[in-house]
């Protein structure tokens, strides 16, 4: 750090002031990396660059003044998204990188159980490699000599110790490499979630002494994870990194609640269909076991089809460990590809268990993830399943997918009720107007009633302000004929251009139910849980109890039924009231009435 | 960075970072020693045999068309300097890539950057120890008898350690951030292979008149003084002179410093180009 030696002395000082307390101090330290606009290799590049000062660097930042202090004994999660500045803030506090500015000080050994076995030599045997990787770990040969047991019982290999290291698996190596790292407590262990070592009953193995390591006490552990709730368990303190700062420094529980909040739905808002995963259900923790025979994961499927990455989504958090989001545009649905850094392999599956490219359609799909270590190993993470539920919906760029009635409003544009308009606006709040009122119905039968015949709905009659020339003419006369709506007569009028009052619309559904024969007088008691009954006029008595005993409204508890309708409402009655609801879609209860 | 182990002092740790870089340095020692003639049939012989065979053909060839020269015991001459001139070449050829190819290890572990160059050096001498064997095989054959003045090949080889050392941290350094270095370097070599009396002898050139100052080049050269020294202790058996001595320290003193500077200098960056 002899850049920083202007802050040598202040580090000095508060060793030297007895403050033993904390075992890791990072005191404002910032990591600058320069990035070349482009990579020179040779000197000729680089004299040619001088001479026509294009050398030009741009800095980036990988930490940003970020200051910590770590008490002995305490467990402390670092939190981050990929990318975030995690692992720099690890290689400087391991003294592999030396920061830009600022200045760490640590207490005592550390146990980087980072990068595990640097150093060994392929060609030696593993006997000779504990001593090179003991020596690198600075341990000194006696010590090794007396422990050389240990370690090679606790890797489980006695009969392969003076085989070259080349003839290893990985996982094996692994082993000998973990054996060595922790064969004494140190005094700062950093542990990396990624560290996956071996089969289970090994991974066990590490585990148990990795907690032993801290439930002692006596050491700090820096504990690097993607899983919130191995942090949340394991960590009394939590560290959020985020772009190279530092955001948040608390109690785990709080800083893993306040990081998977920013997960929270940010969906373009882009047009095209969108897929509402509206529930996402984190499995158990997982555990690691190599993919197949050979440690790979086949890169194609059984099916001969590729696998893909790709986990669709637009709504909630969806929780995969190390997963970042981001929506693209596919030409149905939003991507969010996995980092592939960290898991190369996602599979997406259907309920029948298929491996599918896309959750597009309907149903319960659940999302497997596979781990890929940075080397050429790779395991499959086994009973890590995450499973979501994707209902297709609509379009509307004016329905936020957390609104009430953003299921029925989408719902009933994708079954038609609702017409495709320009500017892909749903104006849910907007009154629905008479006219409109009957064309929705009409859409809603899809133009036809049993018993129709094929008619031609030719132009309305009867009434004083429809000329037949009108959008929604063709629906008026469709009512009529099936006595939706009144025959009208002299001196009558349409009204289209009022609001639909929401007892008018109730009265109009139940006359579609009695055209369709599915209508059944309500119970007497239907409208005892309504509240406010007395707002029903006289003429829809009848029909609103019929309405409310379907479902189809009132199920608040209360009616509100001289109140327009807006168009939100009349999408939430409509497919309330559409007898063929597919499950999950339940019926919409409007909090007006 | 501040890693005060001291204050802990567990036993399993190597007692101060002076313990921890010798043990690094004499298990980075061992690894290249074993793995150098791991697998082949002759193994460490190897390093006696390849310069006596190559003793064996240039002084078949040469001893023919250097017959202006006077030097007595051609074939031990050669040998002498052969092998000090690889010592030069090995170390320092190991000492240019040392830090680009423990580039895996720097990544991941903190260890001092300095011992990967100065290992390559050790190496180097230690292979040196076994080409010995060959110069003694050379002399029973010749029957020469080595006299007091052996011991003049001490500070010849120590001196010459700290030059490869200096000349190994400096272009160690200079190859992580130009990689052009490396061709450079075998280029550099070859020149200096010729530049240096390692198979002719230095009474060729001023016998042929060349120009005073193609003769200062020669003798200022650093290999030539250290190559001198190593003759003067097992071929001339007799005290070096005190110019060549003094080149000798200079050499010595001058790479050294510069390479420790340089490296010291640049090892912060290391990291960001490896």
């Amino acid at each position: 750090m002899s850049d920083s030696t202007a802050r040598g002395p202040r580090a000095r000082d508060s060793r030297d002031s007895g403050d033993a307390e904390y075992a890791i101090e990072v005191d404002d330290v910032s990591m600058i990396f320069n990035i070349a606009s482009e990579q020179l290799n040779n000197l000729k590049e680089y004299f040619i660059k001088i001479m026509r000062h294009e050398l030009f660097f741009k800095e980036f930042r990988a930490l940003n003044h970020v200051s910590f202090k770590v008490r002995r004994g305490e467990v402390v999660g670092l939190v981050g998204t990929n990318g975030s500045g995690k692992s720099t803030m690890l290689k400087c506090i391991a003294g592999v990188l030396e920061p830009s500015e600022g200045s760490i000080v640590v207490r005592g050994n550390i146990a980087p159980l980072i990068e595990l076995g640097a150093g060994f030599d392929p060609e030696l045997t593993a006997r000779e490699n504990i001593y090179l990787n003991g020596a690198l770990l600075g341990y000194s040969r006696d010590f090794i000599d007396e422990h050389l047991q240990d370690i090679i019982d606790f890797a489980e290999l006695e009969d392969f110790m003076d085989m070259p290291l080349k003839n290893y698996s990985s996982g094996m190596v692994a082993r000998i490499a973990f054996a060595i790292a922790t064969v004494t407590e140190p005094d700062v262990l950093i542990v990396d979630e990624t560290l996956s070592v071996g089969d289970v009953f090994f991974q066990q193995k590490c585990e148990a002494r990795i907690r032993s390591f801290i439930e002692s006490g006596d050491v700090t552990v820096l504990f690097v994870s993607h899983s919130m709730a191995q942090v949340a368990r394991i960590c009394d303190r939590a560290i959020w990194i985020e772009k190279g700062e530092e955001r948040m420094d608390g109690p785990a529980k709080e800083v893993v609640a306040a990081y998977a909040a920013q997960f929270d739905p940010a969906p373009s808002a882009a047009a095209g269909e969108k897929v509402v995963i509206d529930r996402l259900v984190a499995s158990t923790p997982y555990t690691l076991l190599p993919a197949g025979a050979d440690g790979l994961i086949p890169e194609r499927g059984a099916d001969g089809r590729e696998n893909r990455f790709y986990v669709a989504y637009t709504g909630g958090p969806v929780t995969v460990p190390g997963a970042r989001y981001q929506v693209r545009s596919g030409s149905a649905v939003f991507y969010a590809p996995l980092d592939p850094s960290a898991y190369s392999v996602v599979y997406l599956k259907d309920e029948d268990g298929r491996v599918v490219r896309e959750a597009v359609d309907e149903g319960t799909y659940t999302i497997e993830v596979d781990l890929t270590e940075e080397a050429r190993q790779r395991y499959r993470l086994v009973d890590t399943s995450y499973s979501f539920t994707v209902k297709r919906c609509g379009h509307y760029d004016d329905v936020e997918s957390a609104a009430w009635y953003s299921v029925p409003v989408e719902r009933a544009y994708n079954l038609y009720y609702l017409a495709d308009n320009e500017e892909n606006l749903s104006r849910p709040h907007a009154p629905l107007l008479r006219g409109e009122a009957v064309g929705l119905l009409h859409s809603m039968c899809g133009g036809f009633l049993e018993g129709d015949g094929g008619a031609e709905d030719v132009a309305p009659a009867g009434f004083e302000d429809v000329t037949g020339e009108e959008g929604f003419a063709p629906a008026l006369a469709w009512a009529q004929r099936h006595g939706i709506v009144g025959a009208g007569g002299p001196g009558t009028r349409f009204r289209p251009e009022d609001p639909t009052t929401r007892e008018e619309f109730a009265v109009m559904l139940s006359r579609v139910a009695r055209a369709r024969g599915t209508y059944a007088p309500p119970a007497l008691d239907a409208l005892s849980k309504i509240t406010d009954v007395g707002t029903i006029s006289e003429f829809a008595l009848t029909d609103v109890a019929w309405a409310v005993a379907n479902k189809v409204m009132g199920n608040g508890g209360t009616v509100n039924a001289a109140a327009p309708l807006t168009r939100a409402e009349a999408a939430a009655m409509a497919v309330n009231y559409q007898p063929e609801a597919p499950d999950g879609c339940d019926r919409v209860t409007n909090p007006r009435a | 960075m501040t890693h005060d182990s001291e204050t802990h002092g567990l036993r399993a740790h190597a007692g101060g970072k002076k313990n921890k870089d010798r043990f690094i340095l004499q298990q980075l020692v061992t690894k290249d020693f074993k793995l150098r003639y791991r697998r082949s049939v002759l193994g460490v012989i190897w390093s006696v045999l390849n310069p006596l065979l190559m003793m064996i053909i240039m002084s078949f060839v040469f001893s023919y068309f250097l017959r202006g020269s006077n030097v007595e015991n051609y074939p031990l001459y050669l040998i002498v300097g052969n092998i000090t001139f690889s010592l030069m070449t090995e170390a320092t050829t190991g000492g240019l890539n040392s830090i680009i190819s423990a580039a895996p290890l720097l990544k991941k572990v903190k260890v001092d950057r300095w011992v990967f160059p100065v290992q390559k050096v050790f190496s180097a001498m230690m292979n040196f120890g076994f080409s010995l064997i060959a110069v003694v095989v050379v002399m029973l054959f010749f029957r020469v008898m080595p006299t007091w003045h052996l011991v003049w090949m001490i500070p010849a080889l120590l001196l010459l350690m700290v030059f490869c050392i200096g000349i190994s941290l400096l272009i160690g350094a200079a190859a992580v951030f130009f990689r052009d270095m490396i061709h450079l370097w075998s280029v550099a070599i070859t020149a200096w292979n010729y530049l240096t009396p390692v198979f002719w002898d230095l009474s060729l050139l001023t016998n042929a008149g060349a120009p005073q100052i193609v003769i200062w080049v020669v003798k200022a050269n650093p290999m030539y003084n250290y190559i001198d020294m190593m003759r003067c202790a097992i071929v001339y058996q007799a005290s070096p002179g005190l110019t060549v001595i003094l080149l000798a320290v200079f050499w010595a003193v001058l790479a050294f410093v510069v390479g420790v500077w340089v490296f010291r200098r640049t090892e912060h960056k290391f990291i960001l180009f490896i």
